[in-house]
């Protein structure tokens, strides 16, 4: 490969990857956080017409594959409800975003729940409403306690955003076959990619890491 | 609400409440006045801490009524109006982990009486240094000590000037050393004229300081009268009983201390 070549692939991937992969991932973590919260409270809901269908939902997407789940978004669902196709970015989206809002949900219930209830009474017993008391004691510190789970599944998101090339989006993956398929260099071209991966993830991790010490000191003061 | 000192602050009513098919408080009457110091006594479960909960509507009872400053708990359509003027404090203080001490005590302030946040540090600043914790104030509840912890938990009451302050076990979670501080503190909100319900083990504080004692047992109450009645006369065996085990322990606690 020469160098021009190898800049030119680079910059190939390094689009595909900002084009659709982060942007992808972003969108999906940015729509899945408020649904999730919504299905957490409705999971926790002492009425059973709400519970027991969120808790359906939640079981059923955290139990099937994404891939399954791309497909039922691509394929099936669009079949079923309009008898024609949808964008691919459109379906990918939906699909991620369905799927890990499943597993926020089961998270942002997490942290809710392991909020003392003594302490929310004590706050109810100086007057202050239900809404206040999940407003000003439970979700600040639930959401301190649920942030590092959060992250690490955004960054599992990420990486699993590469499954879109399955039904078709031109994502990194996606391009790097296509490349690949001109160029026939598949040690070097897969390479680069998984390096790109690699070095993405681990500082994302890293970042992680350290937002994860800054909160704990802060809520062990 | 004027407080004429004649009609009760808090009345109970025939007050029965169940768990299920538990049933952990049953016929209980009473009445409060302003002024008393009522300390509420017996063995585990008799339902003392469920009582006080009763009291500012946290448990939903099934069966007769409170009346809190003339007004009906069970046919209060809002509660949380009510409830600050119910001072609760809990055994393990239950304040708030992620926010300084004087956040603790100014956020019903601001929330509840909608105070200015000027207004409300003042008043937060004034209680806690009456009762000797203003040094605490910027500090985060994980690094004060338990007694400095409870005190603190009583200004978070205390600062919504309460017409009665509810006690559950204050002392119950303290190393001995620290029990006596607060203590103090109850000492001195008696003086002050406070009127307090407290549930307790310290018989040795209750006939210090109580005007009234009521004994419980599964969820009854079994005995009640002044404290001089109480201590000097109960004809009731299980009272009685009760009090010896407790002053047993306490005796051998002293010994022990002492060794």
């Amino acid at each position: 490969m020469t160098v021009e070549q190898f800049f030119g692939n680079l910059s190939l991937l390094a689009l595909a990857l900002l084009k659709y992969n982060v942007t992808l991932t972003v969108l999906a973590i940015i729509l899945a956080f408020p649904i999730a919260s919504l299905l957490a409270l409705g999971r926790l809901s002492s009425h059973r017409v709400i519970c027991y269908p969120v808790a359906a939902y939640i079981n059923v997407l955290r139990s099937s594959p994404l891939l399954m789940v791309l497909f039922w978004t691509y394929y099936t669902f669009p079949m079923l409800l309009k008898g024609g196709n949808v964008n691919v970015f459109t379906a990918a989206l939906i699909g991620l975003t369905a799927f890990e809002a499943a597993y926020f949900a089961e998270f942002i219930r997490a942290g809710l729940q392991s909020i003392g209830k003594d302490q929310q009474k004590a706050a109810l017993a100086t007057g202050l409403r239900p809404w206040q008391v999940s407003l000003y004691i439970t979700w600040p510190q639930a959401v301190r306690r649920m942030l590092p789970s959060l992250l690490t599944q955004s960054i599992i998101a990420f990486q699993d955003s590469t499954l879109a090339s399955v039904i078709g989006l031109r994502e990194v993956v996606q391009t790097t076959t296509i490349v690949n398929a001109r160029e026939v260099r598949p040690i070097w071209l897969y390479s680069m990619l998984a390096i790109f991966y690699l070095c993405l993830c681990f500082s994302l991790s890293r970042i992680v890491r350290r937002l994860e010490r800054k909160t704990a000191d802060l809520l062990n003061a | 609400m004027e407080i004429t000192g004649r009609e009760p602050i808090v009345e109970f009513r025939q007050l029965g409440l169940w768990y299920g098919g538990y049933q952990a408080l049953a016929g209980i009457s009473e009445r409060i006045h302003s002024k008393d110091c009522v300390v509420i006594c017996g063995p585990s479960g008799s339902g003392k801490s469920s009582l006080l909960r009763c009291v500012n509507g946290l448990e939903r009872f099934q069966e007769g009524d409170v009346i809190v400053r003339g007004i009906s708990v069970r046919g209060c359509q809002d509660l949380p109006k009510l409830r600050y003027h119910v001072g609760l404090v809990f055994q393990r203080f239950e304040l708030y982990p992620h926010m300084t001490c004087l956040s603790n005590v100014t956020l019903a302030l601001r929330k509840v009486l909608r105070l200015s946040r000027a207004e409300a540090e003042r008043r937060a600043k004034e209680v806690l240094d009456r009762f000797g914790v203003i040094d605490q104030a910027d500090k985060y509840p994980a690094q004060l000590s338990g007694g400095q912890q409870q005190r603190i938990a009583i200004c978070r009451s205390l600062v919504l000037e309460p017409d009665v302050m509810m006690f559950d076990e204050p002392t119950s979670a303290l190393d001995p050393e620290m029990i006596d501080d607060v203590l103090e503190v109850l000492l001195q909100l008696v003086r002050e004229g406070m009127t307090m319900l407290i549930v307790t083990h310290e018989m040795q504080f209750a006939r210090d300081v109580a005007t009234r004692i009521i004994f419980m047992e599964k969820g009854r109450i079994v005995e009640h009268g002044s404290k001089e009645e109480f201590f000097s006369s109960t004809r009731n065996p299980r009272t009685q009983a009760f009090l010896d085990r407790v002053f047993k322990e306490k005796r051998a606690e002293e010994a022990h201390r002492r060794a």
